[in-house]
């Protein structure tokens, strides 16, 4: 009875594994951009705008996502203060069926922002603007959890993640499907380590 | 000779950007996919239309910094699904702006070039929205289909093609291909 109980664990065990493992697609280089901070990001903060209100509750619960995952990335605070703040979030009607999009400003010495390229941009980042769909059709009829998602995505971008190269199942990912996760998935969190650190 | 040299030194200056290709920025964002798979795209697809691009696009910002879109005229040739009828005038919006010599598109779409033809698969805005009577490529890339002979004439040897020949974005879309040979052998089959 043991030895069978015994193989069987052993099957299930090897079962599980090889189930984890092609689920598993590690990070790659691009799925993640070169540029940093210019700001601490143990200790960010999010500025909501009028504009983007309506996902006020949504943002809260999205950015609050990103956090203990590595220990280089920490969200303190969602505001709707008017201070300056690293991360802005607006709304505006996007065309088509575009719902987020994210871009990131760097500073000069006399504090005027200028967009960077994300892609392609290797310096400090001063300042993230992301902008959400609210448009009557687009990202306000989608639901909740599709909401979050959108918003988890666009603050993945702030973080200098990219949509992935690879195949995996990830909220990096464009869209909701099957490869679009709604939450935030072990592909994610490995770009995010191995962008920031564990 | 020296006149010749003058003019040659004038044109090599003051016009380096002639001829230049605009380089192509995918913007960080998230869209909804409506179309998971060919059929999909049929049923979610308002519009199945031949069209040609007619020209006079309009780029329009959206923001005060960056970003926007491009509202393209369409002249319909052929309808495969919808109520439109050949010759008539469609207003559509592409995802992609054109900020001096940098296009930021969206996804893996590329322009649509004036006077060429395509077959789109297009869905309609609603009476609501800020571009209601248009209609937008669903989709993005994977509702556009250049049919450019270039493209026809190789069908044989579609999986070769390069992104560029097919009129898409860097990434890799292998399933972009198959439904290209999908959407030939339903709507043009005899190319």
């Amino acid at each position: 009875m043991k030895r069978i109980l015994k193989a069987l664990l052993a099957v299930a065990l090897m079962v599980s594994v090889v189930l984890l493992s092609s689920s598993f697609v590690a990070a790659h280089p691009l799925d993640y951009n070169r540029w940093t901070w210019k700001s601490s990001t143990t200790s960010l903060r999010i500025r909501v705008f009028p504009t983007a209100s309506l996902y006020h509750q949504r943002i809260s619960r999205a950015a609050f996502n990103w956090n203990y995952i590595s220990s280089e990335i920490q969200i303190l605070s969602v505001t709707t203060s008017s201070l300056d703040l690293p991360i802005e979030i607006h709304g505006k009607s996007f065309s088509g069926t575009k719902m987020g999009e994210c871009l990131i400003y760097s500073v000069d010495s006399k504090g005027n922002y200028k967009l960077e390229i994300s892609h392609t941009y290797t310096g400090q980042v001063a300042k993230a603007k992301i902008y959400l769909d609210n448009d009557d059709q687009g990202l306000v009829n989608c639901s909740y959890a599709e909401q979050e998602k959108v918003i988890t995505h666009e603050l993945g971008h702030a973080f200098a993640l990219t949509h992935p190269v690879c195949g995996a199942y990830a909220l990096m990912q464009q869209g909701f499907g099957p490869l679009g996760a709604l939450t935030i998935q072990s592909h994610d969190k490995s770009c995010l380590k191995m962008k920031w650190g564990n | 000779m020296k006149k010749c040299m003058v003019l040659i030194c004038l044109v090599v200056f003051l016009f380096p950007g002639c001829g230049k290709e605009p380089i192509i920025r995918q913007n960080d964002s998230d869209l909804l996919i409506l179309a998971h798979s060919f059929s999909d795209l049929i049923d979610v697809s308002d519009l199945i239309i031949k069209a040609k691009v007619l020209p006079g696009k309009k780029n329009v910002p959206d923001t005060e910094e960056v970003g926007g879109h491009t509202i393209t005229k369409l002249q319909v040739l052929e309808t495969f699904k919808g109520d439109v009828v050949p010759d008539e005038i469609l207003t559509i919006t592409e995802e992609y702006y054109q900020d001096k010599d940098v296009i930021w598109t969206v996804g893996n779409y590329l322009p649509a070039n004036e006077n060429q033809e395509y077959i789109f698969f297009l869905t309609k805005y609603g009476a609501n929205s800020n571009w209601s009577g248009m209609y937008f490529v669903t989709d993005l890339a994977r509702g556009k289909y250049s049919l450019k002979s270039s493209i026809l004439d190789n069908l044989d040897t579609l999986d070769s093609l390069s992104n560029s020949d097919l009129e898409i974005w860097i990434e890799p879309d292998d399933e972009y291909r198959e439904w290209y040979k999908q959407v030939i052998e339903k709507y043009c089959p005899n190319n």
